[in-house]
């Protein structure tokens, strides 16, 4: 079986926690710049203004601003819990401020059930892609994503190593 | 809106671990704290995550068998409705919009299904799946959402369809029938998988679909090669997967060792030395001096050497189509067995079908025979000159008798037209008749005959004696005539008796005789046209 191969208990303790603090940092410096990338991609998709009108004078805190739109794209804790055959890792990179929301789902249920509707949709997916769900951080998630994902995995897999390699030190 | 300003619009990065290797490792260890085997369990998870390659590696068996499976059942299910041949243009299609559009097979393959079980028709399960991938991408929905919508809407139910926010009122899908609202849907959103294929999004998809196919090209050659097929009521999937794993290794390793062996030829060798190697290796191998060719060349003649054997049988038997060179050789096997039950139930159907028409097309020209045959049978009934004569006769002033007469001879001429049954009975009850007269001239013959006799030999035969004597000398030696009525009681009346003057040529023995000669004088005179019963009761 590929892995962790223990054959002196007090050794092997030892030696996972000598190995586990520089470890875990690595790991999770690792997990962190990943999804840096991501967030900073999907901040790089907000536009200046997507179109004139669409102030906080006439729609109040949910009216278009670009740096809280950008602050409102952030990282969410990660979570772990158990599932049947183990173990769930994630990490979400969430859409969290009112106008930032509103640019990413417009469109999402219809197009537009007035004339002023149809017309404010039309105006965002000049600014971004047509249809929704793709415009900020569904959109970067699939561009990076996946990259991320690879490197969380690396990095494990690095750990991995590292730490069976110190194994067998310990083993001799 | 507070609860959706909690979770807003999200993108999750996530893995998930299989814990088999961190649960045999645990066994190992017999002391261990709470939060250390939390720590440890973050840790050695990592184990499972083994090396990109063994990962890679057993992604692609795994993607292998699903896509075998998957495409076996679609099979099936084609050829439960009769379409099995439509099998290999079926893949080809999703094939070609997988890598086109960038949506993979695992999701074509169910949305096709769906919409071919409801429509039962190939060409427009194909056309109706386009146009629900472009609705999908317009609306956001998932591929499946939207394929099973279509297939309510096509079997009446437009509920689902009216969910989709695809812009036409649920009044207006009520009112209309599928092909409209296909027709609508295709006017409204056609073309928008199209315009998106440049976008990055798509491009990813795209290809994320084409090393999904090749993982699956690898996990087929992988398969093969450990002759999974062969030994898989026996061999465990982790078995299996362990077996791999190795593999990767090793191929790992050898790659790395060449890799090396490379860099150092190049970099760490004289010039002349690495050329010597190099040309050594030529020398040794031939055209494949290359040393990575040659690797890759090797592999390749051993995957054609198998290959080129099942796609000669396949060749004998069935033209196959462009994916025949890609496939396994269970899945050809599969598909040349299959390719020859459906050609055998084709030349069964088709020689049904030609029985069936030869069977039809004799009834048919039978019944024209008969219909001709009684058409010529009524003609010449019309035409037929002895009837025309018997016919003419009848309408002529006959008597009875003649009339009987000629009735009969009328229904033995018709025999020819009239069914037999009709002739016979026909002709019996002339027959009857015929004899019923018969049978009266007999008994009024008889009754003559009877009086005579009593005349002759009755308690008056003296009279009748001298009547003879005075008769014949009245007569003198002339021959016995037969005496008229009136005669014949004016004599009875002046011998005081019966007086019966009968002249009758030649000689009478027996009474049968005169039986006869009494007879013959009354055919006599009825035949001139009088009355017998008129005669019979004279007599």
């Amino acid at each position: 079986m590929a892995g962790v191969k223990v054959t002196g208990v007090r050794q092997t303790l030892r030696a996972l926690k000598q190995a586990q603090p520089d470890l875990e940092k690595q790991v999770r410096k690792s997990i962190n710049e990943s999804v840096r990338e991501v967030v900073l991609t999907a901040r790089g998709f907000i536009p200046d203004q997507p179109m004139t009108g669409w102030t906080a004078d006439s729609w109040g805190h949910r009216g278009w601003d670009q740096r809280t739109a950008k602050m409102g794209i952030k990282r969410q804790n990660p979570s772990r819990r158990v599932n049947g055959r183990g173990y769930f890792y994630a990490i979400d990179v969430a859409n969290l401020s009112a106008p930032g929301m509103i640019y990413e789902l417009a469109g999402s249920k219809s197009d537009g059930r007035t004339r002023q509707g149809q017309q404010f949709i039309a105006n965002i997916e000049r600014t971004g892609l047509r249809r929704p769900l793709r415009r900020v951080v569904v959109r970067a998630g699939i561009e990076k994503g996946e990259k991320a994902k690879e490197s969380i995995l690396a990095a494990l897999a690095k750990a991995q190593a590292v730490t069976q390699q110190r194994l067998d030190a310990v083993r001799g | 809106m507070q609860s959706v300003a909690r979770e807003g619009v999200r993108y999750r990065i996530s893995s998930d671990f299989d814990n088999r290797g961190v649960k045999a490792a645990e066994k190992g260890i017999v002391a261990l704290g709470k939060s250390a085997l939390k720590a440890t369990v973050g840790i050695t998870s990592a184990s499972v995550a083994v090396s990109k390659l063994n990962q890679f590696l057993r992604e692609s068996v795994q993607a292998a068998l699903a896509d075998e499976k998957a495409y076996r059942t679609l099979g099936q299910t084609l050829q439960t409705a009769g379409f099995g041949a439509a099998a290999d243009q079926i893949k080809d299609f999703i094939d070609a919009q997988q890598l086109a559009t960038g949506v993979a097979e695992d999701q074509l393959i169910p949305a096709y299904t769906t919409l071919f079980n409801t429509l039962q028709s190939v060409s427009a399960a194909q056309k109706t799946l386009t146009i629900a991938q472009d609705v999908a991408l317009a609306t956001g929905k998932d591929l499946n959402q939207v394929t099973t919508a279509f297939a309510r809407a096509a079997a009446g139910n437009t509920t689902a369809l009216s969910r989709l926010g695809i812009g036409i009122t649920k009044a207006e899908l009520a009112s209309s029938d599928f092909i409209t609202i296909l027709t609508r849907l295709e006017a409204k959103f056609g073309g928008t998988t199209g315009a998106v294929l440049d976008t990055t999004a798509v491009r990813m998809d795209r290809l994320r679909v084409a090393v999904g196919e090749a993982k699956e090209e690898i996990g087929k050659g992988l398969v093969d090669a450990f002759s999974l097929a062969a030994n898989a009521s026996t061999t465990s999937v982790d078995t299996m997967q362990g077996n791999i794993i190795r593999l990767g290794t090793t191929i790992g390793d050898v790659f790395r060792g060449l890799g090396g062996l490379t860099a150092k030829l190049k970099t760490e060798m004289p010039d002349a030395i690495s050329k010597a190697i190099s040309d050594g290796f030529k020398a040794s191998f031939g055209p494949y001096g290359d040393v990575f060719n040659f690797v890759r060349q090797y592999g390749e003649a051993l995957r054609l050497e198998t290959e080129n054997s099942v796609r000669q049988g396949m060749a004998n038997v069935y033209t196959g189509g462009p994916r025949a060179d890609r496939m396994s050789a269970g899945t050809v096997g599969l598909i040349v067995v299959q390719r020859q039950i459906y050609l055998a139930e084709q030349a069964r159907k088709r020689a049904a079908a030609a029985e069936a028409a030869r069977q039809r097309a004799a009834e048919a020209q039978k019944k024209k025979a008969a219909a001709l045959e009684a058409k010529t049978k009524e003609l010449a009934q019309q035409f037929d000159l002895e009837l025309i004569g018997l016919a003419a006769a009848k309408k002529r002033k006959v008597d009875e008798d003649t009339m009987l007469r000629l009735t009969a001879l009328q229904a033995l001429a018709q025999q020819g037209y009239n069914s037999e049954a009709n002739s016979i009975s026909e002709l019996d009850e002339l027959l009857a008749k015929l004899t019923a007269r018969q049978q009266s001239y007999t008994a009024a013959v008889l009754q003559s005959a009877a009086a005579w006799q009593s005349i002759t030999n009755g308690p008056n035969a003296g009279s009748f004696r001298l009547a003879e004597q005075g008769a014949n000398q009245g007569l003198g030696a002339a021959p016995m005539t037969a005496p008229t009525a009136a005669q014949f009681r004016q004599a009875e009346a002046a011998m005081g008796g019966i007086n019966i003057p009968i002249t009758i040529q030649g000689s009478v023995v027996a009474q049968q005789d005169l039986t006869q000669a009494v007879l013959d004088a009354v055919n006599t005179a009825t035949r001139g046209g009088g009355s017998l019963r008129g005669l019979q009761q004279t007599l």
